[in-house]
């Protein structure tokens, strides 16, 4: 290899290095930008009224979604990896890995189709049901694939330590497992919390469907709001680089509790 | 030294035990419950109208739809690839980062924590701000922004997963680091680094939300997920909509199915763990 091609590399690689970790303060810079550019071109802004409910409703439905979506996640990936064997483990791990590959915009489907009943499709409360059902099926396999890599951390020697003193698989999981990983499970929670508040694709479809029937666009979480905004506007409402910021706070906020509990367990 | 009795089991190991007879095998009961509930509910609905999608046009059918995701990937994911393997590749070797890696490392579990919707509204806001229409071109974009940083993060995982040894051994040896990067260490990580490039093209699929922001919704013409969240709120379509679901489906799952065979991609190795 020449030396030109190896400086041209080198060149390249720090170049997109740079770029790389660029993204989330680009996309900051943007929505200031943005903010100030629509409050020049739209006289009117109201902000506050609708978007204080709408972040009610998202951090509800968050909330619902990761206790649901987080708890079955973490305990089918630790029943999968340690408290079974074999075939069974397998087949367990097999249905885990389809949720895996099932696109948002099917599970939205389901949500409209199965979760949210048509008689009952206008009351606030079988919407955010189906919503955040919805959501806990997107979050549950991340919620696995976290537990997977915090069992996969505590040190071996502690359940080889288990094991000779006759632990069987329950005790081993019940006085070695969980005990040993209930920071990073908290972390995990967290995590997750941090992958369901910006939700769109789903929340979004039952929100629509529900619009439909007569739902209030107030009560829609802010996701649904930048993508029904983003696709009917073709414009930029002063409140949209805000609704954008405040998720992104949000979801960052929880991002760095996740990151302090879980440590160096690797995230993508 | 005398001996000491055993201390009592506290009330927390009896919680945890009940945790481990209990909540933990029903969550993964619920787990198989609701994969093939989605199943059965997507093979029941869909498969009646799976021919009809399959051969009418655009936007009953997915002929149109397809070729719209399989354009978004073929402009999309070699440019993920590139830049995600240099960016990669710099934090890898410091030799080959300079100074870039310090700024990178410390950012880049932020870049992966993007979410789509976020990405696509910077899209589409700097699009509005510059007076620019969105096209196919500008989700491209947008799926670039958003997978860049992730495809990077699991190649560089793959990377430092290599043999330390080699990697010293051939720098002893006299060669440069772009040299061990390419000759040394890209041969006995290529299938790993294939079937992340393949898992990525399997997300990048069923990606819907940076589309629609980043894109726009036009009705006809749009990637294959776009064209479901656009038309899934409405019921009377249910049984149209499961077959393009189906058919989603199976796209998405031939890629993870290549990932799997190369290798396994992060979310799959970790699966398999």
């Amino acid at each position: 290899m020449s030396q030109y091609w190896e400086r041209l590399f080198v060149a390249l690689a720090r170049l997109c290095s740079w770029v790389v970790a660029s993204v989330p303060i680009i996309a900051l810079l943007i929505f200031i930008a943005a903010f100030i550019y629509a409050r020049r071109s739209t006289a009117a802004f109201e902000f506050v009224p609708g978007v204080i409910s709408q972040t009610a409703v998202t951090i509800f439905l968050a909330a619902i979604a990761t206790g649901a979506g987080a708890t079955i996640g973490i305990g089918c990936a630790i029943f999968s990896h340690e408290l079974t064997r074999g075939r069974f483990g397998r087949i367990i791990r097999l249905h885990a890995k389809f949720l895996a590959v099932v696109p948002a915009v099917v599970i939205g489907w389901f949500g409209v189709t199965i979760l949210l009943p048509e008689l009952h499709a206008a009351q606030p409360g079988w919407v955010l049901a189906a919503v955040a059902a919805a959501i806990a099926i997107t979050v549950l396999p991340d919620a696995y694939i976290l537990t997977v890599r915090a069992v996969r951390a505590i040190p071996g020697e502690l359940l080889e330590a288990a094991a000779a003193l006759g632990a069987n698989a329950t005790q081993a999981t019940s006085q070695v497992i969980l005990p040993g990983s209930i920071s990073r499970l908290i972390g995990i929670y967290a995590a997750i919390f941090s992958r369901a508040l910006p939700e769109a694709t789903a929340a979004s479809i039952i929100f629509f469907a529900a619009a439909g029937a007569g739902y209030p666009v107030s009560h829609f979480s802010l996701s649904a709001v930048l993508l029904a905004q983003g696709t009917s506007l073709r414009l930029i409402d002063p409140s949209m680089p805000l609704v954008a910021v405040l998720l992104l706070g949000l979801s960052v906020t929880a991002r760095v509790v996740a990151a302090r509990r879980i440590g160096e367990l690797e995230w993508v | 030294m005398g001996l000491s009795a055993p201390a009592p089991a506290s009330r927390n190991t009896a919680a945890w035990v009940l945790l481990s007879r209990t909540l933990i095998p029903l969550s993964a009961l619920l787990t198989v419950v609701i994969a093939l509930g989605l199943a059965a509910v997507l093979a029941v609905r869909g498969w009646q109208d799976l021919w009809f999608v399959i051969v009418s046009p655009s936007p009953q059918g997915v002929g149109g739809a397809i070729l719209s995701s399989l354009v978004l990937l073929t402009v999309a994911l070699p440019i993920v690839a590139i830049v995600a393997f240099c960016a990669a590749a710099s934090l890898w070797d410091a030799r080959i980062g300079g100074s870039a890696p310090k700024i990178l490392r410390g950012w880049l579990p932020w870049a992966t924590g993007l979410p789509p919707v976020i990405a696509g509204a910077a899209i589409f806001f700097l699009l509005v701000m510059l007076g620019l229409r969105l096209s196919l071109f500008t989700a491209a974009v947008g799926l670039i922004v958003l997978n860049t940083p992730i495809v990077c993060a699991r190649m560089l995982r793959i990377l430092l997963m290599l043999p330390r040894t080699l990697h010293e051994a051939a720098s002893a040896s006299g060669a440069g680091p772009v040299f061990v990067l390419f000759r040394v260490s890209l041969p006995r990580a290529a299938r790993e680094l294939f079937a992340n490039v393949s898992q990525s093209a399997a997300e990048m699929t069923s990606q819907a939300a940076v589309i629609i922001l980043a894109g726009g919704v036009w009705g006809k013409m749009d990637p294959l997920a776009v064209q479901i969240w656009h038309f899934a709120p409405d019921r009377s379509l249910a049984r149209v909509e499961a077959a393009q679901c189906i058919v989603l489906l199976l796209f998405v799952l031939v890629f993870a199915l290549i990932a799997e065979g190369l290798g396994g991609g992060g979310k799959e190795r970790a699966m398999d763990a």
